[in-house]
């Protein structure tokens, strides 16, 4: 691609190229400056002297020696609890819908049925629902079935609301893989889940790892669910714990901003390194 | 799509004669524990939700005598607080939706251009989006804090404010504080779905642009924005959809105050459900809400199919 800049039509002069990439850089700046600043200030204020953050002017810069805040932080919060309680209801919604996915993709995928328009709008449109829309019917079934204050509920509201977006993943991957190499399979005397087992699957490990991580993610930072179905201080997953502090107004705003650092990086991370596949791959099937 | 031809996908060779009734139902079999997972959690409660509606009392099991028929709606839409959830509900919308497609917008243009640390600056872009709604919502918090918070400080800083603004306490800063966090986390989605679509658009379009001596501003209006204006009204709808659904970031900053300022539908909901235990109330908002969340979805799915059989 050539640069692209702004009425290429003259050729610019020196100095008027100068000035273009100048702006250029001024306007990129304050875009990255908006889109970082405020991870750049959790940064900051989690690793800050308590009484250094009531100051005015604040401090701008990092204090590296309070690094122990992050001990601090296990120490006098039960936030590993709360990760694990996270890394509990994420990986059991994740799995279950991958699960329940790769089977309804392939159906969405290689047949053409009656009702598959029908069963797809469905699906999307249960991805289009506020969750808040279902928080007063489903407290009310989970109370029925006794599912009130566990991991479970949290695990398969959670999965209900990933799968549709697994599924969408997953299908497109799926209608990549020509079916000629399945066609092999059959002929070779595949049944047909035996071809999806033993050729599309294997085919497909990227995408399925993807959805997983995706779906884990999305239940990683949910928060309205586990705010209303798990009331009990121990099964609290992170994001409750989090918010959580604002209420009390006890906890220390280093301690807060700590919590919210160790929340949030395996997610940034995740985003960084997978960004370009990752992104451009959900904005696909966003707009698909 | 159900009518299409027989294609090559479909009638594929089935040597070892399995049974055909097995082969029609297969499909079928395959979708259905997926089917089962969101029926029980997601289309069950949409029926028993419409079902509490129509229930009055404080009991989350309704008794019989409780029914109210259409009462809670009745009540609702002659109560200004429904009317006050709506209005604040499209203005967080209209003014998350429009501000995030408009920075995204720029952001895409300025990112057409080939320049060193590119990379990088795409990678920082998508930052916000990876960031979990409920440790934004911390951040940013801290960050609107009265006395010691950074916006306030870089506004009295620029000169922009002459005394720090209490931003979740003022009826009329609270709204835009927090369509901000929403503009803050979803631009970055916007910027590079556009860019994907900015560099579909045909280069020789350009050319003859330049050819016609039009300049930027017209070869934005008359090249650009016709080459990307569907995957434009499809972010809107993706944007406005995301807007609906917001609870998170609303209820921590917030919790729909003050007096109401920011009780947009979504919060209103669990409110009510929660905090007055009003339940049929509560489920009466949320079938509202599910009717618009609806018709919003048909129109993406008019938007999309206008555009399949626009590009094929």
């Amino acid at each position: 691609m050539k640069p692209k800049l702004p009425s290429a039509a003259r050729r610019p002069r020196g100095i008027r190229r100068i000035a273009r990439w100048i702006g250029l850089y001024i306007l990129v700046l304050a875009a990255v400056i908006f889109a970082v600043l405020p991870i750049y200030w959790m940064l900051v204020t989690a690793v800050q002297r308590g009484t250094d953050l009531y100051v005015w002017p604040p401090h701008l810069h990092p204090n590296l020696h309070e690094a122990a805040v992050f001990v601090r932080l296990f120490e006098t919060q039960p936030i590993a609890r709360w990760l694990v309680n996270s890394l509990a209801v994420g990986c059991g919604a994740a799995f279950l819908s991958v699960v329940l996915s790769v089977f309804a993709a392939y159906s969405l995928s290689r047949f053409r049925y009656r009702g598959r328009g029908l069963l797809s709008f469905l699906l999307l449109l249960t991805q289009m629902l506020p969750s808040t829309v279902l928080i007063v019917p489903l407290f009310i079934f989970f109370r029925e079935v006794n599912l009130l204050n566990t991991r479970a509920a949290l695990i398969l509201a959670n999965s209900a609301i990933i799968a549709p977006i697994t599924v969408w993943i997953l299908k497109a991957f799926f209608d990549t893989i020509p079916t000629e190499i399945e066609e092999a399979g059959l002929v070779d005397g595949c049944s047909r889940l035996g071809v999806l087992r033993r050729i599309t699957l294997p085919l497909s490990a990227p995408a399925v790892v993807a959805a997983f991580a995706i779906g884990f993610f999305e239940a990683w930072g949910e928060f309205a669910f586990a705010l209303t179905f798990v009331s009990d201080q121990s099964l609290w997953v992170t994001s409750v714990g989090l918010a959580s502090w604002i209420g009390y107004l006890t906890t220390p705003v280093e301690i807060m901003m700590s919590g919210a650092v160790v929340f949030t990086l395996p997610s940034v991370l995740f985003f960084l390194i997978l960004q370009r596949q990752l992104v451009s791959g959900l904005a696909a099937g966003a707009i698909r | 799509m159900n009518d299409l031809p027989a294609t090559r996908r479909i009638v594929l060779p089935s040597p070892p004669a399995p049974d055909k009734r097995w082969a029609a139902v297969l499909p079928y079999a395959l979708i259905a524990p997926m089917f089962i997972l969101v029926g029980t959690l997601v289309l069950h409660p949409m029926v028993r939700g419409l079902l509490v509606s129509l229930y009055g009392g404080r009991d989350l099991v309704p008794k019989p005598e409780d029914y109210v028929g259409l009462a809670n709606y009745v009540g609702l839409f002659h109560s200004p607080d429904l009317l006050n959830a709506l209005r604040v509900t499209i203005v967080y919308t209209a003014g998350t939706v429009s501000l995030s497609v408009i920075v995204g917008m720029a952001c895409a243009l300025l990112f057409q251009a080939e320049f060193p640390g590119r990379g990088l600056a795409r990678a920082a872009l998508t930052v916000p989006w990876g960031t979990p709604l409920v440790a934004s919502a911390l951040i940013w918090y801290w960050m609107y804090d009265p006395q010691y918070g950074l916006v306030n400080f870089v506004l009295r800083t620029t000169g922009i404010l002459s005394v720090n603004v209490s931003w979740f306490l003022s009826p009329s800063w609270a709204l835009p504080a927090v369509v901000l966090v929403d503009v803050w986390r979803i631009f970055p989605f916007g910027a590079i779905v556009l860019l994907t679509a900015l560099t579909a658009v045909d280069r020789t379009m350009y050319d003859s642009a330049q050819v016609d001596g039009a300049g930027p501003v017209a070869t934005f209006l008359h090249v650009t924005l016709p080459g990307i204006r569907p995957t434009v009204g499809i972010l809107v709808l993706l944007f406005a959809i995301w807007s609906l659904k917001r609870f998170d970031t609303i209820w921590i900053l917030t919790q729909g105050g003050p007096v109401d300022a920011t009780n947009v539908l979504a919060v209103k909901i669990y409110r009510e459900a929660f905090r007055n235990f009003r339940i049929g109330t509560a489920a009466a908002i949320a079938m509202i809400g599910m009717v618009i969340s609806a018709a919003i979805t048909i129109g993406y799915f008019l938007l999309e199919h206008r555009r399949e059989t626009q590009t094929t």
